[in-house]
Formats: C-alpha cells, sequence, structure tokens
C-alpha cells in the first residue's frame, strides 16, 4: 500500500504539487491520471526517495521509501524510459542492479523471460527502441519481486499489441495482491489498463475513483432541440437546473434526466424536437474534472 | 560491499568508455617509456633511467583523476542514477562505495603504468635496469598520489554532476588556471590542488614533501565530503 499525505512540493516559486493526498490500495491496479506537468512524476519521485518533500510525507507499507530495508525487494520501480548507459547490455543493466542488491544472478534470466526480452539481452541499450526500454524497465522493476510496483507511463513507446501485453501483466501482478500504481496523461490507456483512477491536476487532487465510475460520475447530459429554446430554458433555470444554450435551438441540459426535461416540457406546452440523452466517456469526464484543460 | 561490487561491474559493463581510456594509458606509457629506453641506452644502469621510466607513471594520475569524475557523473549523465538510489537510498552508502571504486582503479592504473614501465626497463636494459631504494619510494609516492586523484576526481564528479561540466572544469583548472596562478603569484599557486599533488609526487622547493602530502591530502578529503553532501542535499531531476 502507498499512502501519501498532505505533500506539497515546491520548486523555487513554482509550487509542482500542494496538499496532495491519496492512498493506493493492493491487489488492484491504479492509474494516476493527469495533463503533462500535472505533478505526477514528482510526486512520484517523492514517493520513491528520489525527491525531498516541502511538507508532508509519502509512505510504503508504512515507512518512508528510505527507511524500507532492501527496497528492491519491496518496491519495483520504472520512473524514465531514456535512463541507460547506452553501452552496456540490457543484461548487464540488470546485473549491476541485481548486484547492488544482492539479488542472485538467475533472477536476472527469469526476468528477462518475463518480460520476453531474452533474444535481445545480449545487445547494447543503445540499439532498443523505445518498446524494448521499457520491458527492459519493467524486468529492473521486477528484479526483487516486490510486492508494489511504481511505474512512469510505462505504456509510452508500446504499441497496441505491446499495451495488451502489459495489461495482462499488470492484471496478473495485481491479481498476486500486489499493489501497482501507474501513471499515464492518456486517459484510453487508462481504460485499458487501470481499476482505479487518481486524478491529478495542476499538482492538486482532483478524483479519486474506480474506473467505471468515474465515467459514471460525468454529469450525463441531455440534449434537447425546441423552437422555444428560450421559454425551455428559462424553466430548466427556474428549477435550478444548469442548461447551456448551443446553437439552432439547442440546448445542454445538466443534472436533469431526459425524462424530467420531457416532462417539465410537456406540463408547459413546449414542444421538442428532439430530446437525446448523451453518455459522457471518460474523456469527457476528465474534461469536466480538470476544467476542460486538454489531454493528449 | 553489494554497492561496491556492482560500482566495479559499471566500469567492466561500460566497455568503451573503460577501454580507450586504460588503452590510451597504456598507449602513452608505452610510447613514453620506450623513447626514454631508447635514448638512455648509453647511460646504462644510472638511477635516473629508472626515475624517468617511473615518471612516466605520472600520466596515469590523469587517468585516475577522469576515472573519478566518471564513476560518479556517468550514473547521473545516463540518468541510471535513478535506478541506483532506488537500489540503495541511503545515498551516502552509493557514494562511500564510488570514493572506494575510484580509489582502487586510481591505484591500479598508476601500477598498470609502473608495471609497464619496469617490464619494459628490464626487458631492454636486463640486469642494468636496477631499481634502487629511492625508487620504490617515488613508486610508493605515485600510487599513493594515485588513490588522493581518483579520490578528488570522484569528489569534483560528486559536486557538479555533470560529467561535460566536471570533465571540462578539470581540464581547464589544471591546464590553464594554475599554471597562470603559478606563473603570476606562486607563493598562492603553490598550494593549489595540481601543483600541490606535483610537489608531492615530484618534489618542489616551495613544499616540503610531507606539507604537499597534507595539502594533496586535504583537497582530496574535503572535495569528497562536499561532493557527498551535495549528493545527499540534490534531487534527482
Amino acid at each position: 500500500m502507498i499512502e501519501v499525505e498532505r505533500l506539497t512540493k515546491r520548486f523555487g516559486k513554482t509550487v509542482a504539487v500542494q496538499d496532495l493526498s491519496f492512498r493506493v490500495e493492493p491487489a488492484r491496479v491504479t492509474g494516476f491520471l493527469g495533463p503533462n506537468g500535472a505533478g505526477k512524476t514528482t510526486t512520484l519521485k517523492v514517493i520513491l526517495g528520489l525527491a525531498r518533500p516541502s511538507s508532508g510525507k509519502t509512505t510504503i507499507a508504512g515507512r518512508s521509501y528510505r527507511a524500507l530495508d532492501q527496497p528492491m525487494r519491496r518496491v519495483g520501480a520504472v520512473l524514465e524510459t531514456s535512463n541507460y548507459h547506452p553501452g552496456r547490455s540490457g543484461r548487464n543493466h540488470l546485473r549491476v542492479l541485481a548486484a547492488a542488491t544482492g539479488i542472485p544472478r538467475s533472477r536476472v534470466e527469469e526476468v528477462l523471460e518475463l518480460v520476453a526480452m531474452k533474444d535481445v539481452a545480449r545487445r547494447r541499450v543503445k540499439g532498443y527502441s523505445l518498446g524494448m526500454r521499457q520491458r527492459l524497465g519493467l524486468a529492473a522493476a521486477l528484479l526483487g519481486d516486490p510486492e508494489v510496483l511504481v511505474l512512469d507511463e510505462p505504456a509510452n513507446g508500446l504499441d497496441p499489441a505491446g499495451i495488451r501485453w502489459l495489461r495482462d501483466l499488470l492484471r496478473s501482478l495485481a491479481g498476486q495482491g500486489r499493489t501497482v500504481f501507474v501513471s499515464s496523461h492518456q486517459l484510453a490507456e487508462m481504460e485499458q489498463i487501470a481499476d482505479d483512477v487518481i486524478v491529478i491536476h495542476r499538482g492538486k487532487f482532483i478524483a479519486q475513483a474506480a474506473i467505471a465510475e468515474l465515467a459514471a460520475k460525468a454529469t450525463a447530459r441531455v440534449r434537447v432541440r425546441s423552437p422555444h429554446a428560450d421559454r425551455l430554458r428559462e424553466l430548466l433555470a427556474a428549477q435550478g437546473i444548469s442548461v447551456e444554450a448551443l446553437e439552432g435551438g439547442v440546448l445542454a441540459v445538466r443534472e436533469a434526466t431526459s425524462e424530467r426535461v420531457g416532462e417539465l416540457a410537456a406540463a408547459n406546452g413546449i414542444v421538442l424536437h428532439e430530446l437525446t440523452q448523451e453518455t459522457a466517456t471518460l474523456e469527457e469526464a476528465f474534461l469536466e474534472l480538470t476544467g476542460g484543460e486538454t489531454v493528449a | 560491499m553489494r554497492l561496491l561490487y556492482a560500482e566495479l561491474l559499471k566500469i567492466r559493463t561500460a566497455p568503451w568508455t573503460t577501454v580507450i581510456l586504460v588503452l590510451s594509458l597504456v598507449a602513452i606509457t608505452v610510447l613514453g617509456a620506450g623513447s626514454t629506453l631508447a635514448t638512455a641506452d648509453d647511460i646504462f644502469g644510472s638511477p635516473d633511467v629508472v626515475g624517468d621510466v617511473v615518471s612516466i607513471s605520472h600520466i596515469a594520475l590523469v587517468f585516475g583523476l577522469l576515472f573519478g569524475i566518471l564513476i560518479v557523473t556517468w550514473d547521473y549523465r545516463h540518468g541510471t542514477i535513478t535506478q541506483t538510489f532506488l537500489a540503495a537510498p541511503r545515498r551516502e552508502r552509493v557514494v562511500l562505495a564510488k570514493l572506494v571504486t575510484a580509489v582502487l582503479v586510481g591505484v591500479a592504473l598508476v601500477l598498470l603504468a609502473l608495471a609497464i614501465g619496469i617490464v619494459m626497463g628490464k626487458a631492454w636494459l636486463g640486469g642494468d635496469f636496477v631499481i634502487v631504494r629511492e625508487n620504490w619510494e617515488e613508486m610508493g609516492r605515485v600510487v599513493a598520489a594515485g588513490a588522493l586523484w581518483a579520490m578528488f576526481g570522484a569528489g569534483v564528479g560528486a559536486i557538479l554532476q555533470t560529467q561535460v561540466g566536471a570533465l571540462v572544469s578539470s581540464l581547464i583548472w589544471f591546464l590553464v588556471v594554475e599554471p597562470i596562478v603559478m606563473g603570476l603569484r606562486p607563493r598562492i599557486g603553490t598550494y593549489l590542488p595540481g601543483n600541490a599533488l606535483d610537489a608531492f609526487v615530484s618534489g618542489s622547493d616551495r613544499l616540503s614533501r610531507g606539507n604537499a602530502a597534507s595539502v594533496a591530502a586535504a583537497y582530496a578529503v574535503v572535495a569528497a565530503a562536499i561532493g557527498t553532501a551535495s549528493v545527499l542535499r540534490r534531487d534527482v531531476s
């Protein structure tokens, strides 16, 4: 389990993370979602003891990363993809890490197998594709057979087949009871990979929910077209329902079901030409939560 | 110990950097010793020939310095410092392992250069290549200097943390700044790191060997201490 309590991180005058609190539960894949620059990587770095918090604290299984005994056996992490000595082979990269943590060499071969990198392990990292670097990073994270995995944008550079492979791997790891925490700025990816998501924006907590719940949370919209749009709009507004007037006599009604809008129109003798319940996609839910800031 | 082993493994598994540096050292030593021995043919057996051959090994100190810088900064340059610290979040242990590695490498490089010189001397001049006590003493000093200098390099690397920055500023410092200061204000210049080390190894009119050793050692220790503090304090970007 990962806990973040009232974390704030400043770089000079810039506040990268502000009063952020959340908890990541075991046996689930939890997504960490936010546009680029939202503070995801900074938060992960603090969790992993690579950066100091300005205030607040983060713990893994109740202890700060630096206080963990043999951290690689407790936590596996992948931060950036370019972090390899280009002249070193993939296998040797893992051997160096294994040596630093007292993990036997045989485990290096096991994780290479696990991420399907055995064939290319002898080659120098210089020649690896982005996807191969991602897999090597995952292999490094899995070296210590950790119960907590922290992955920063692991799907970057993976093709659709690679993403499916990643999803299956993360699912099976979570299925073994491990805590899996995965950041991404891509909603579509999260929809495929995560059970839960934590959404942050500009360093602040926005929402934490099951991914399906998040989509449902986005207020569904009712689209109404009527020749008497103005009157209907006033009626709805009088009921405290938020209405947005679009072009051509179309209203976008939030926080009301199509039934309610239809009944209200009938009771007041307003002719409707169209009445549609629109379900929000996750993308829209996200836009709503972050106040319309676009995500790639 | 694990971290030390990991650092040594890093050197062994970064083949090109290591191979190029070691080969350059070997090439320079072989050429230097060769030309010294070739021109010394007619003054067989004088301790000067041995002394000259030993002094060729001084070049290994520069390589030790470079290796010291590299051992710390390549982790930063290639971003592998992230994983190094994930594996060992108590950073002081990582820095200690790197300092020890640098010292080992610095000593090894000097020994390599000395071995080349002695083997070539024996092969060239045979029984006339007589190593006297004075020579052994100088060799001992070069070995000690090798340890100090690699440690100094690692300290500078830890302070600056950028590989290019550390390499370039060291070159400018030792090749430009120190000679200029030495020329203009020799009393200050004598106490600058490079000159102090030189006074320790080769002797100097201004600074006794003992004092020179203390000054050079102080530089190495202070650089290592500031470097350690700087690595501990700074966030990994």
